[in-house]
């Protein structure tokens, strides 16, 4: 909260920086009290059930705070659309409902990104440090892995995995802050982009996104790190130890670039037999920055994809729904469920032909326990499910259905900009308040991978004889 | 490996043989009113039938043999396209499709009981090839049961059958399955008569009335005006449609509920073979079908009433027919819904995807798939509070194998994946996004219209033929419930030791 009250203190706008100091003090003497005067018995060991609590509430309140200078400066006055857009900021989603961005001030633009970059490192140690200890990690599938290193292996402790981690997102940023600003783009502008983009988030402090500079270098330096801070950021770790060429025997990472190609390869095509761009290589860089933001879950933009064939669409569409590794800053139900479940059909298939076979399930050559099985099964299904509904319940805005679901599974899967009346030239702001509010919720159970959120309305949840 | 060949030609041959004389019926009708451009069209197929059948029966075994669980869906989906193919010759020889893809397309919809159309002027066909077009739907719908239970060898049936048994209950020997399809069959004829009999009581004509139940009883729902059916329903027949499909959709499992009561009571007890609603107890999904019909119905009447679609009877009387309608994959419009709202759209898509209950010919995921995997769901986050405890999946009463619940988890995923892929296929036409995953739908789930270019008629013409294609293997593999159109491309038909 201080540092967007220096920048606005830099830029002269004093009514902003007074919103920050005003925001900030609160906050500050609430987390000093909380800290300091609330004595935690040490040695009691939090349970499964205040751990779910924990996370969920502290990413709740952290949204309500920070929407706070939002409505202070009177910038998005009323409290659904300012809830809406700060948890799509600490959510790294990026979906707006902001029509111009210009009216805004430097300094609450600079809050509103700053959102995404705590959220993405907040998220990184929630997956990584947390996630396994609370069982619903889908970086567990590849726990007994043994041509990549898991986390278990990097440190013996969360901490130190956690201090691990920080240090990468910071190295992460600053490269690419050193990297757009001497590319010619001002410090303010690559400080906004960098953290929408290691954060996976997608703020920008243009109308048209990156497409705004129409510059080939920052386009491509940003798909380049969006695609990096979709990986496994442990697996980053490998570059600290001195072997970086082991990072490309991790199975998910092979898939997950795999992907990234194949789209990218398909898109381009399609573009360019569509005659949409001119010549391949324009066609190809439209096409890259496009996949690499939709897949990352990023969802800068820099053509409007809306105006693509069918088929263009349908692949964003689905990558929406992909993500992209697990253990990144990136939402949806991530590549390793992903490459889980096409195992899971092919293992279908093979049991119906052979009724009478036993075999274990493998994946990447290690055998997956039941457990975990059952644990990504009912994940997808869950977010199938609840995709599902919402989609249903938005549509009685009056929207068209594909905008209906895409806003869902934008919100969701944490990427931002959809299709139709949420294409990437529009934004969020027309919808009701009990909308923004269902999809900020989304936002949040997307980026705390469902059960987090879904399980505090459960009874069984709240039944404390059980 | 022989017997097993010789099973598949006795069941091949026998299949034709039956197929033929089914066609004998249009043959019949044309020559009886005078449609001579039409008997050559119905003859050909007829030959063609007999001449597979006459070919195949003989030389198959007296008896059929056990075989391997791979061979017997080969089988069903081999007797499957075939009879598509050669059912698909009258629309070609009689001109009333423009190609031989439409043609196909045509006749694999009516057979696999989708009802998606290629033919914008129902009017104008003669009327033989209009019964033709129903009766096989009704064929269609039959053959499922027969196929999965009685013409295919028991010990393949029970395995081809795993999830569908569950509706059922496990124990279900060949024999007992065998009585169970002989039973079903009856029903669905004497209930396909009996709505005939009411629409006809009704003001329809004899026609009218056989070619909507066929439609109804089998949850195919072809239109059989270019209007659209609806143009000629009473609010009585209207009633009369909505309770056919409805029983049609779940009473398949009313009826092996009964049976399954009744070989409860033992010889001596002077209430055996009585069984009455009293006996009935309603089981799981049973419940989940009628959830899954009043909410819908309830959500969509409200909908359609405060947006100011139609007056609240009205309201009332077209959700309810339409959810009816969709959720049993018939697909029939009982009013022009394409003006509807989005939520009563996307309502009305989500609940097609729950299709009938199980040992029903509706398509779908099946209601009971569903509930199972809705009871996974709720384990999971049991689960992920108490991460030791060891907890089963109960259904009825019943605790489920492990087996079960994971052969609906991959049919599931299988099912997405396979509508994902469809719909990005479809992204190739000319429509919109919207229009790629609505008739992806309409296909897989056997549904046969929806929202978007094929329009609440379901006329399915303007989609290039690729698209057709595309279509034409979604809907055999969503009848065919995926896995028998795998095995037709994996290795050679007896190769496999069990």
């Amino acid at each position: 909260m201080l540092l967007p009250a220096a920048v606005s203190a830099y830029y002269s706008e004093w009514a902003s920086m007074k919103a920050f100091l005003i925001c900030a003090l609160p906050t500050l003497t609430a987390g000093l009290f909380l800290t300091h005067f609330i004595h935690v018995p040490q040695g009691i060991a939090l349970r499964m059930r205040d751990g779910f609590m924990i996370v969920a509430l502290s990413w709740i309140a952290m949204s309500f705070i920070g929407c706070l200078p939002f409505m202070i400066t009177g910038s998005i006055p009323d409290f659904a659309s300012a809830y809406f857009e700060t948890a799509s900021g600490f959510s790294t989603t990026g979906a707006t409902v902001i029509g111009d961005m210009q009216t805004l001030s430097k300094g609450i633009l600079f809050w509103r990104s700053f959102t995404h970059w705590i959220g993405g490192m907040g998220v990184l140690v929630f997956t990584v440090a947390l996630l396994p200890r609370l069982g619903i990690g889908g970086r567990q599938i590849m726990r007994a892995e043994t041509t990549g290193p898991t986390m278990d292996k990097i440190s013996f402790t969360t901490n130190e995995t956690a201090r691990m981690l920080y240090k990468m997102y910071i190295v992460m940023t600053l490269i690419q802050l050193t990297l757009l600003v001497a590319g010619g783009m001002s410090i303010y502008d690559s400080a906004l982009h960098t953290f929408g983009t290691v954060g996976t988030g997608g703020f920008s402090n243009y109308n048209a996104s990156v497409g705004a500079y129409g510059n080939f270098y920052f386009e491509m330096v940003i798909a380049i790190f969006m695609m990096l801070c979709g990986v496994n950021f442990s697996l980053y770790s490998n570059i600290a130890k001195g072997t970086p060429l082991r990072i490309f025997k991790d199975f998910e990472l092979r898939f997950y670039l795999g992907i990234v190609a194949a789209s990218t390869a398909f898109i381009t095509a399609m573009l360019y037999i569509e005659n949409f761009y001119g010549s391949i290589v324009q066609a190809f860089r439209y096409a890259y920055f496009q996949v690499s933001s939709i897949m990352t879950t990023t969802g800068y933009a820099t053509a409007d994809f809306d105006l693509w064939p069918n088929s263009c669409k349908f692949i964003l569409f689905l990558l929406m729904i992909t993500g992209a590794c697990a253990g990144s800053t990136a939402g949806g139900i991530k590549v390793i469920r992903f490459a889980f479940i096409l195992k899971l059909v092919k293992r279908g298939i093979f049991r119906r032909m052979h009724p009478r076979a036993v075999t274990p399930i493998k994946l990447a050559g290690n055998v997956v326990s039941s457990d975990t099985v059952s644990g990504v099964a009912s994940f997808v299904s869950l977010y199938f499910l609840t995709a599902a509904l919402s989609t249903a319940l938005i549509s009685l805005e009056g929207v068209s259905l594909i905008s209906a679901a895409s806003s869902v599974i934008a919100c969701l899967s944490n990427v931002g900009p959809g299709f139709e009346a949420v294409g990437p030239t529009l934004n969020y702001g027309f919808y009701s308040p009990a909308s923004k509010m269902l999809l900020s919720f989304l936002m949040i159970a997307g980026r705390l991978e469902l059960y987090t959120i879904m399980l505090l309305f459960t009874p069984a949840f709240w039944n404390r004889k059980r | 490996m022989m017997d097993t060949s010789k099973s598949a030609m006795r069941i091949l041959g026998h299949l034709h043989l039956a197929a033929a004389a089914a066609s004998l019926i249009p043959l019949l009708l044309a020559a009886a009113w005078k449609e001579s451009e039409c008997l050559k069209a119905f003859a050909l197929p007829l030959l063609a039938f007999m001449l597979v059948g006459l070919t195949l029966a003989p030389r198959g075994g007296k008896t059929l043999r056990r075989m391997a669980a791979k061979d017997g869906m080969k089988i069903a989906a081999i007797s499957y396209l075939s009879i598509c193919l050669i059912g698909g010759l009258p629309y070609y020889l009689s001109g009333a499709s423009d190609s031989a893809i439409s043609a196909l397309f045509e006749s694999i919809s009516a057979f696999t009981t989708t009802g998606a159309t290629i033919i914008k002027d129902i009017d104008a066909l003669p009327k033989s090839l209009l019964f033709w077009r129903g009766f096989s739907q009704w064929l269609g719908g039959v053959s499922v049961l027969l196929l999965l239970a009685e013409l295919v060898p028991s010990n393949y049936s029970a395995s081809l059958l795993q999830t569908e048994i569950v509706g059922v209950g496990p124990e279900g020997s060949g024999r007992r399955l065998n009585r169970t399809a002989g039973k079903i069959m009856m029903i669905y004829g004497g209930l396909t008569l009996l709505q005939a009999l009411l629409l006809t009581a009704g003001g329809a004509g004899v026609l009218d009335s056989l070619l909507i139940s066929f439609g109804s009883c089998s949850t195919g729902g072809f239109n059989i005006r270019s209007s659209g059916t609806a143009s000629i329903l009473t609010p009585y027949m209207r009633v009369v449609m909505t309770a056919f499909m409805l029983l049609c959709g779940g009473a398949a499992v009313y009826m092996s509920l009964s049976r399954r009561e009744k070989s409860k009571l033992r010889p001596g007890n002077p209430k055996a073979g009585t069984t009455t609603a009293r006996t009935l107890k309603l089981g799981s999904e049973l419940k989940a079908y009628i959830g899954f019909l009043i909410l819908p119905s309830v959500l969509i009447s409200a909908d359609l009433y405060l947006q100011g679609v139609y007056n609240l009877a009205d309201s009332f009387s077209y959700a309810s027919f339409q959810s009816v309608s969709f959720l049993t994959t018939t697909g029939t419009a009982g009013s022009d819904f394409s003006v509807w709202p989005p939520f009563s759209a996307a309502l009305l898509t989500l609940i097609s995807f729950a299709g009938g209950c199980s040992y029903s010919p509706a398509g779908g995921l099946k209601i009971m798939r569903i509930v199972i995997l809705a009871k996974l769901l709720k384990r999971s986050f049991t689960t992920k509070l108490h991460p030791n405890a060891v907890l089963s999946v109960k259904a009825d009463g019943k605790a489920l194998p492990s087996s079960i619940c994971n052969a609906v988890v991959y049919y599931g995923f299988a099912y997405v994946l396979l509508f994902f892929a469809g719909a990005f296929l479809l992204s190739f036409d000319k429509i919109d996004l919207l229009s790629c995953f609505t008739a992806a739908a309409a296909a897989l789930n056997n549904l046969g219209s929806g929202f978007g270019a094929m329009g609440f008629l379901g006329y399915f013409g303007k989609f290039s033929d690729f698209s057709k294609l595309v279509m034409c293997i979604l809907m055999l593999a969503g009848r065919l419930e995926i896995y028998p159109l795998i095995a037709l491309f994996s290795g050679r038909l007896g190769k496999e030791k069990m």
